[in-house]
């Protein structure tokens, strides 16, 4: 059985254990390489593990227990990042071969080096759709990632690698980057929490980029306190990455067990209650049902803000890699190189028609934000497809897979909103998650609504069993 | 006779030399084998030239780069032993950029020789992709261009109702963004 419940799922606890002295940092390292290469050959989640380093790590971990100094909140947590974040010593290939020739980073991400700081130790690298232009983690160079609920299908991407390693239980926390839904798209297929928090909020000082003007990175967890607590870790100031804001951290792992009450919530109506799957739906009214939301707000335009999103992508995509374009178009990856090939050649004025929409619509929203704090939206118009399906069914009409799947995620980080994705399914079944939405800097929103969930029974990342 | 042997040697062997000059940029041999008479024409890629004296500035002047040429597709039917029609197909760098296009000629055989009397040269009528890609400089492998193609129009549709909204002359987007 992948993913029988076990201590790599529990980060909290974990490190609980560890800082007291009951589990050594180095065994939960070992079991947890042990695991990975147990188990990864059939998941195809990580692209390197840090077995030397990892170990390292871990002594150092337990060097400072017994020599009674603090070694943080994540003590001896193992974890693992997304292809595109730095890892000092290692070739950062945002999925890719291109970069697969460069040298190695000479520094660690600064939400490595940040998860890194508060004790978690780093297991390796995961994989993702090449330049995390995608939604399923189907990598020609370095192959799908599978789905721990369902080996025959896709793990949602890009961050497919990072979700899926949660979802078996490898590692209880790994980092992702969400564009236009990269973290909540896979978090809802492998049925994991995923955090894509404020634009701004959490530092992108060394991770490849994709689209800049949207690139996000957040957290993976299989619980909302775990996910809190990673949180808390990665946010805040840093003068690394020019966007990152510097409003100060504030932290939300003890706000989250207050839990939804005195929060006004509401189902987003509209764009979001169409063009789904039936599956999809039902999970947002289970969490309405269970706290007690009866009303809906319709989100104005939220297609336009996916149409702005789509060009603003493949535009900055485009230019990103018009280098590599022009001279070796052909170590791209398929399912990439046309569109970025496309992007490049975008009207201007699309693009910025796109960008100053991106005022409009932040306006909009805030009007929104002014009597509801937060907002309920499935995550994925369907559950995880099956690796190579092409096109997917919605309202009837059948559509390419590839552009749909991020429908419901992309209005929205738009304009950068933070957003929990909570897995609701029952055990046994396909995973799907909900979008918890919250205002600017309201993470906390977010978290406390995805915990009373959680609480309630209604959400949870059930252990895969193999299928 | 149509297609006589011995004609369409002939006529063969002067594209020949005309097609060397014009890749070579040969102004004498191309001026020679040209009609010298102000009812020559030449319609040019830019340009529509009436005359051998306009035809003969435009030579002068022209740029002697990119003008290599890979042709295709040529065909030559003559009419009796004076007469003869010259079309080809072509492929043509422009800063890396392959370009088609096609160029038809009328021979006419004078007392002195044979002459060009009328000739006619464009490109195909480029799609936006080539276009744009071609003032970017950024060549599209022959095997992408479908694809690329169908990119552009998912985009143009995806985006329509982007660009529908009409946006007041005072939105800006923002330098750095804050939600």
């Amino acid at each position: 059985m992948i993913g029988a419940h076990s201590i790599l799922e529990d980060a909290s606890v974990l490190a609980e254990q560890i800082r007291s002295g009951r589990l050594k940092a180095s065994e939960v390292t070992a079991t947890a390489l042990s695991k990975i290469e147990r188990l990864d050959t059939r998941l195809n989640c990580f692209t390197a593990t840090l077995v030397d380093s990892a170990k390292q790590q871990a002594a150092e971990i337990d060097r400072k227990i017994a020599a009674g100094e603090d070694p943080g909140p994540l003590a001896g947590v193992p974890f693992a990042a997304k292809n595109l974040f730095d890892i000092a010593g290692v070739t950062t290939l945002a999925g890719s071969t291109i970069q697969a020739g460069k040298p190695a980073a000479t520094r660690d991400a600064t939400a490595v080096e940040r998860l890194k700081g508060a004790g978690a130790v780093l297991l390796g690298a995961l994989n993702m759709d090449e330049y995390a232009y995608g939604f399923t983690t189907e990598n020609s160079h370095y192959g799908a990632t599978r789905n721990p609920h369902d080996l025959s299908r896709v793990a949602g991407g890009s961050s497919g690698g990072s979700a899926a390693a949660v979802a078996a239980g490898l590692v209880p926390i790994t980092l992702g980057s969400d564009t236009n839904g990269s973290i909540r798209v896979p978090a809802a297929f492998c049925g994991v929490f995923g955090l894509k928090p404020t634009y701004g909020r959490v530092s992108r000082a060394g991770t490849f980029p994709f689209a800049e003007s949207l690139d996000h990175v957040g957290p993976f967890a299989r619980s909302v306190r775990d996910l809190a607590l990673a949180f808390d870790v990665l946010h805040g100031p840093d003068p690394r990455d020019p966007v990152c804001s510097r409003r100060p951290a504030e932290p939300c792992r003890q706000v989250v067990e207050q839990g939804a009450d005195g929060l006004r919530i509401a189902v987003a109506g509209g764009y979001f209650a169409n063009q789904g799957q039936l599956q999809v739906f039902e999970p947002v009214a289970r969490a309405a049902k269970a706290l007690n939301v009866s009303r809906t707000v319709l989100i104005p335009d939220a297609g336009r803000a996916r149409a702005a999103a789509y060009v603003i992508t493949a535009c900055e995509g485009g230019n990103l890699h018009l280098a590599d374009l022009r001279t070796r178009p052909q170590d791209f990856d398929p399912a990439t190189v046309e569109r970025f090939f496309a992007g490049a050649l975008l009207p201007a004025t699309w693009y910025r028609h796109a960008q100053r929409y991106r005022s409009i619509f932040r306006e909009q929203m805030r009007d929104v934000f002014k009597d509801v704090d937060v907002r309920l939206a499935p995550a994925t118009p369907c559950p995880a497809i099956t690796i190579g399906q092409a096109t997917i069914t919605l309202d009837g009409v059948e559509v390419a897979s590839r552009p749909n799947i991020g429908i419901f995620t992309q209005p929205l980080s738009f304009i950068g909103l933070p957003i929990v994705c909570a897995p609701i399914f029952e055990p046994g079944t396909l995973p799907v998650g909900i979008q918890i939405i919250a205002a600017p800097y309201r993470e906390a929103a977010a978290l406390r609504v995805a915990h009373e969930l959680e609480a309630r029974g209604v959400a949870a990342a059930h252990s895969a069993t193999l299928s | 006779m149509i297609n006589d042997p011995v004609i369409v040697a002939q006529i063969t062997e002067l594209h020949q030399r005309y097609e060397e000059a014009l890749v070579s940029n040969d102004v004498a041999t191309l001026q020679e084998l040209f009609w010298d008479s102000s009812l020559a024409l030449r319609f040019g890629v830019n340009e529509n030239l009436y005359g051998a004296e306009q035809i003969g500035e435009f030579r002068k002047n022209r740029s002697p780069v990119d003008l290599r040429r890979e042709v295709s597709n040529l065909r030559i039917v003559t009419f009796g032993d004076d007469c003869a029609i010259v079309t080809l197909e072509f492929l043509r760098n422009t800063q890396g950029i392959p370009r088609g296009g096609r160029q038809s000629q009328v021979w006419r055989k004078f007392v002195d020789g044979w002459r060009i009397v009328s000739a006619h040269v464009s490109f195909m009528a480029e799609s936006y992709m080539h276009q744009a890609a071609a003032y970017i400089g950024l060549p599209i492998p022959s095997q992408y261009r479908d694809g690329v193609r169908l990119n552009l129009e998912r985009s143009a549709m995806i985006a329509r109702p982007l660009l529908e909204f009409a946006l007041r002359d005072d939105i800006e987007s923002a330098a750095v963004f804050e939600p």
